[in-house]
């Protein structure tokens, strides 16, 4: 070991300055400019005075220490007490004796007075080496080596590929640790090198089993990496990080904190992190990088879904986004992506016609030569739910059918309702100004084609259409019903045939049939009747006013008559007829419908062609203990049934989640109950699993049978399934009437990991500049000059202090220089 | 000239064939104004007191019944229906019409009890003092009766508020003006925010009579003819009222009142 006090390009500079001031100087006294050449001489002889002190302190140390070569590291120490602040003196005086020394000699010859001042200096300085007592602390010391982590990504990006021929990101990052044994072996000599992947976990590794390593994890944490680094190494020796990952983090590092907070959180890593970026530029890809829909919506209320698509390393082009439901396209746009990488958010707006559970998806076509082709397609749920359920009420008349029913919907909370009644109409005598009426323009267009589909059920009572510009709308009321609404046509004067309903669209969604214009016979019957219930009326939900049969007869008969009827052609065939008259008789010579309900697309609709229903309730009350309450269940019945409560279903199949992740456990939970909606013990249920998003061509992965306990309920487990849609159907008999419910969830691709697969290299250079580190980048091979912090943890087993200040010949050189100066001094005439 | 509008609006909206259709139809509706008796709004006259006495203005109800016809899309039934707190047929008729110019006694419990079973499930009554006093013998007999029918705790009669949906369930309204103007406001019953009952002072079916020839039977005071349309306005609203009850306190219709009535919605 020897003692050093510059560096070797210090030694070179300092040799080179000597030689140069020497020969300048010589030049510029041969020319006769002396006083230049003696202060280039001086500066000459401090160079080379530099040197010699160094070899001169080398040499004292190695004669006064013996076996120097067992020592391996050696520090400078001061013996006085006075420590810096007497090398910070020290210094200072002997520039001041120099200054001095230089004031002095005014009026010598310049080399003359260069080599007073030199030797003026130099002795002050050897004064000062006298007077801080340095030495040199020489030690025989062993180091134990720290940690480098070495975190290499092995999340399901980095088996991507840029190109088709090209490697993928893992083989880069293998080739990289075999391409960089050199530099490894290097970094060993003074730490230790621990092996981890990361991706959503992190685990310890080892060069070979990283050879094989597949790269499948669902997402890249990188953040959480690094904490689980510092953790790890918290008291620990860490000398370093290096960072071997694509940068395609799940969500930006930063996801759940500001820029600030990022830049704290890598400062308290107290490590350097290096990173290399294991990717490269030309990845081709188109995906649906994000989707953003509510959990729950409102039934037929207006649903905003927006998705982003990300497209990288395609040419630019239009691209059809579509939004599809059960397998079949619900909406389309035609997106224009740019070149290059870039973000495009397309927004579609659906309104779910029925409560329940919705698996939407949106996809984007495959581009020739993508990268991945399960990103191009997402699928999520929505649960649909209701809020209250929207009724309007369009009345052509004011009448106390009209005033019982609206009684009963406001004082329903459930119920949000909408009136519209005709107050007055062009037959009307209008004496009085506008302004002194409260009357207001019936909102048509509103009503019947902008709010159409937010009602969930409508309610035509008594109401003729033809004077009110209502033509157009007609169609829209069809559809409305078509798509899952709700209809009930209520009767008068003014309604069925009389209100001029049939050839029209709204006809076709009633569930029974009209008197065309040119059938002969009357199409109102004025008289007071009883109406009869028929055998599926006795246990239907609307007309079931009684659980048990017998008492729900018993309850109708009860009720006071009705009064007068609309005539009706008969009801349609596949229509369910409630209640008939007791003596009128169609020209079929069926009994005459009264109440009729039928299903029109995925809608119902409800007939009753009369407008006195009002006498269930207000008339009934006259009777003491009876207080007209089968007026309110009957129509809270018909609601219930019109919109479809899931309530009212028999049979209940729920899974216990609407999302699972692959092969994670599903429950399912069946609940079957009889007509009387009580608990059907031991009743047999069929249950088929079926996988995919459209119902029609759905694979069937299982069918069974179970039998439910004595609460009727039951619990069905599925397993191992992969991602997908899946639909659990169920089939059960209720008193001969086949029942069907269905449940749908979604097994979802692990993680969001391949939604955004490009590389990001400004993430990786973001985390080396916050951390002090180097982003390498796009290399193939790690430098062996990597920075990382020495080992802390020294062993000390030897030590000698070497003094430099007590040698007799520091003080003969001392005692020399002072008296070549005195002599000088004499010889020129001072003193 | 009004056929020829009706017609082209009907073009507007109807293609050939729904025209054929509908024009077919649209005489066979118009033949049906109402598909039975039952179905037609009847006033019910109650039958409260000795004689004749709760008839002061016998033709009162059946001009009421003409205007409402001719005013409003209502399809009525001209005749009232006279009917007795016990009669069967109380139920029949659910808004009911009780006058009087003089006092009288309060009825049977039974008929106390129907008549709080007829306003509690869905029954209007509306009280109209023809004595010319706020404060005579019919008065003070309404009160007990009222009380009567709805005892303590539940409140009797108290003043409507201007703002009562009452005064717009038609016409815009200030006051129940009458043949009289004496009783600057309405006086109800309220039950489950509706009004059960309601009583005029000013005597309602004085400014609504009519004779044979169509000769008013009283002169309306101060206001005279302008004074009798008003009462008649009156009359509508109150069956508006409890045909549509709070129909025209929906919020669709609060700006156009608003507006009407010149007033301006609190920010």
């Amino acid at each position: 070991m020897s003692i050093s006090i510059f560096g070797w390009h210090a030694r070179y500079a300092l040799a080179a300055c000597c030689v140069l001031l020497a020969i300048a100087a010589a030049i510029f006294v041969r020319r006769g400019r002396s006083r230049i050449g003696a202060a280039l001489a001086v500066a000459a002889l401090a160079a080379g005075g530099a040197l010699a002190g160094e070899a001169l302190v080398a040499l004292t140390v190695r004669l006064a220490a013996h076996g120097t070569n067992d020592f391996n590291e050696y520090r400078w120490v001061f013996l006085s007490p006075w420590g810096r602040l007497g090398l910070y003196l020290g210094g200072a005086a002997v520039v001041g004796i120099a200054l001095l020394s230089w004031r002095a000699t005014r009026g010598t010859p310049a080399w003359r007075r260069a080599l007073l001042v030199g030797l003026r200096g130099a002795a002050a300085l050897a004064a000062m080496v006298l007077f801080l007592e340095p030495a040199v602390e020489l030690r025989q010391v062993a180091r134990e080596p720290n940690r480098i982590a070495m975190l290499i990504d092995d999340s399901k990006s980095m088996s991507l590929a840029e190109s088709p021929q090209g490697p993928t990101r893992i083989e880069r990052a293998r080739r990289l640790l075999a391409n960089s044994k050199d530099a490894l072996a290097e970094w060993q000599r003074d730490h230790q090198i621990d092996y981890y992947t990361f991706s959503d976990i992190v685990a310890a590794t080892t060069p070979t089993a990283l050879a094989a390593d597949p790269a499948q994890g669902k997402s890249t944490l990188i953040r959480k990496a690094l904490e689980f680094v510092r953790g790890r190494y918290e008291g620990r020796d860490l000398a370093g990080i290096v960072l071997v990952s694509d940068g395609a983090a799940t969500g930006s590092f930063d996801e759940d904190s500001g820029d600030g907070a990022v830049r704290d959180f890598l400062r308290s890593l107290d490590t350097r992190v290096h990173t290399v970026w294991a990717a490269r530029d030309g990845l081709r890809d188109r995906a649906i990088a994000k989707v953003m829909a509510d959990e729950f919506a409102f039934v037929r209320t207006v649903v905003r879904i927006e998705a982003v698509i990300h497209t990288t390393g395609l040419p630019a082009g239009q691209v059809p986004v579509t939004l599809s439901t059960d397998g079949q396209p619900l909406r389309q746009k035609i997106v224009e992506l740019p070149a290059g990488e870039h973000d495009v958010t397309v927004s579609f707006e659906v309104t779910p016609p029925r409560v329940g559970r919705y698996v939407y998806e949106i996809s984007v076509p495959v581009a020739p030569g993508e990268a991945v082709t399960s990103n191009n397609t997402r699928s999520f749920i929505i649960r649909v739910i209701r809020d209250k359920i929207r009724v309007l009420q369009v009345s052509g008349q004011p009448s106390w059918d009209v005033r019982a029913l609206r009684q009963m919907l406001k004082s329903n909370t459930n119920v949000d309702l909408i009136s519209f009644f005709i107050l007055r109409t062009q037959d009307d005598i209008s004496l009085v100004p506008n302004d002194e009426m409260s009357l207001i323009p019936f909102p048509t267009r509103e009503l019947f084609e902008d709010q159409l589909p937010s009602f969930d059920v409508i309610i035509l009572q008594n109401f003729e259409y033809l004077p009110y510009g209502i033509g157009d709308y007609l169609e829209n009321i069809r559809s409305y019903v078509e798509g899952g609404g709700a209809l009930v046509m209520l009767g008068g004067a003014q309604s069925f045939t009389s209100g001029g309903y049939y050839g029209t669209p709204v006809a076709a969604a009633l569930p029974v049939d009209l008197y065309g214009p040119f059938d002969s016979g009357p199409v109102l019957d004025t008289q007071k009747f009883s109406p009869q219930l028929t055998d599926a009326g006795i246990s239907h939900p609307v007309t079931a006013l009684r659980y048990a049969a017998d008492d729900n007869k018993a309850a109708w008969k009860q009720l006071p008559p009705l009064e007068g009827v609309n005539l009706v052609a008969g009801a349609k065939p596949d229509a369910t007829v409630l209640a008939v008259h007791p003596t009128l008789r169609t020209k079929a010579g069926k009994p005459m419908p009264v109440i009729v309900a039928g299903e029109y697309g995925k809608g119902r609709s409800l007939a009753v062609t009369t407008d006195s229903l009002w006498r269930y309730g207000f008339v009934a009350a006259a009777r003491p203990g009876d207080d007209g309450r089968q007026y309110t269940e009957l129509w809270e019945n018909a609601i219930r049934w019109l919109i479809q409560d899931p309530d009212l279903r028999n049979l209940h199949v729920d899974s216990d989640a609407v999302e699972y992740l692959p092969g994670a456990p599903v429950h399912v939970a069946i609940r079957l109950l009889g007509r009387d909606y009580q608990p059907l013990a031991g009743g047999e249920v069929s249950l088929s699993v079926e996988r995919g998003a459209d119902p029609n061509h759905a694979d069937k992965l299982q069918a069974t049978k179970l039998k439910v306990g004595s609460d009727g309920t039951s619990v069905f487990e599925l397993g191992g399934l992969t991602a997908g849609v899946y639909r659990v159907v169920g089939h059960a008999q209720i008193a001969g009437h086949d029942v069907t419910a269905t449940d749908i969830f979604l097994v979802r691709e692990n993680g969001t990991e391949l939604d955004r697969p490009v590389g990001d290299q400004a993430t990786l250079e973001a985390i080396a500049a916050a951390t002090g580190g180097r982003a390498l980048g796009a290399v193939d091979e790690l430098p062996d000059d990597l920075a990382f912090d020495p080992p802390r943890i020294v062993r000390v087993d030897r030590r000698t202090d070497v003094e430099l200040w007590s040698r007799p010949s520091l003080l003969v050189l001392l005692v020399g220089l002072l008296g070549l100066e005195w002599l000088l001094r004499q010889r020129s005439g001072y003193l | 000239m009004r056929a020829t509008l009706t017609h082209a609006t009907l073009s507007c909206v109807l293609n050939r064939r729904e025209l054929l259709v509908a024009g077919a139809l649209f005489a066979l509706s118009r033949r049906a104004l109402a598909i039975g008796p039952g179905s037609k709004f009847r006033f019910g006259q109650l039958a409260l007191g000795t004689g004749s006495s709760w008839n002061p203005r016998p033709t009162a109800l059946k001009r009421m019944a003409w205007e409402l016809e001719k005013r409003t899309s209502v399809d009525v039934e001209l005749d009232p229906a006279v009917v007795s707190p016990t009669d069967g047929n109380l139920h029949e008729t659910p808004l009911l019409y009780l006058a009087g110019d003089r006092g009288f006694d309060l009825p049977s419990t039974s008929a106390i009890e129907a008549l709080r079973r007829f306003l509690t499930f869905g029954g209007f009554l509306l009280i109209d003092s023809a004595e010319g006093s706020t404060d005579g013998a019919f008065d003070g007999s309404v009160r007990k009766l009222v009380t009567a029918i709805f005892p303590a705790p539940d409140k009797g009669l108290e003043v409507v508020a201007p703002d009562h949906v009452i005064y717009k369930s038609f016409y815009l309204l200030d006051k129940p003006l009458g043949r009289l103007a004496i009783a600057p406001a309405l006086e109800a019953v309220t039950r489950d925010d509706r009004l059960v009952c309601a009583y005029v002072a000013n005597d309602l079916g004085g400014a609504w009579a009519r004779d044979d020839f169509g000769n008013y039977d009283y002169p309306c005071e101060p206001g005279g003819e302008r004074q009798r349309e008003l009462a008649f306005r009156v009359g509508v609203n109150i069956v508006m009222y409890a045909l549509c009850l709070d129909y025209k306190s929906d919020q669709v219709h609060v700006p156009f009142i608003m507006k009407r009535r010149r007033w301006k919605p609190e920010d």
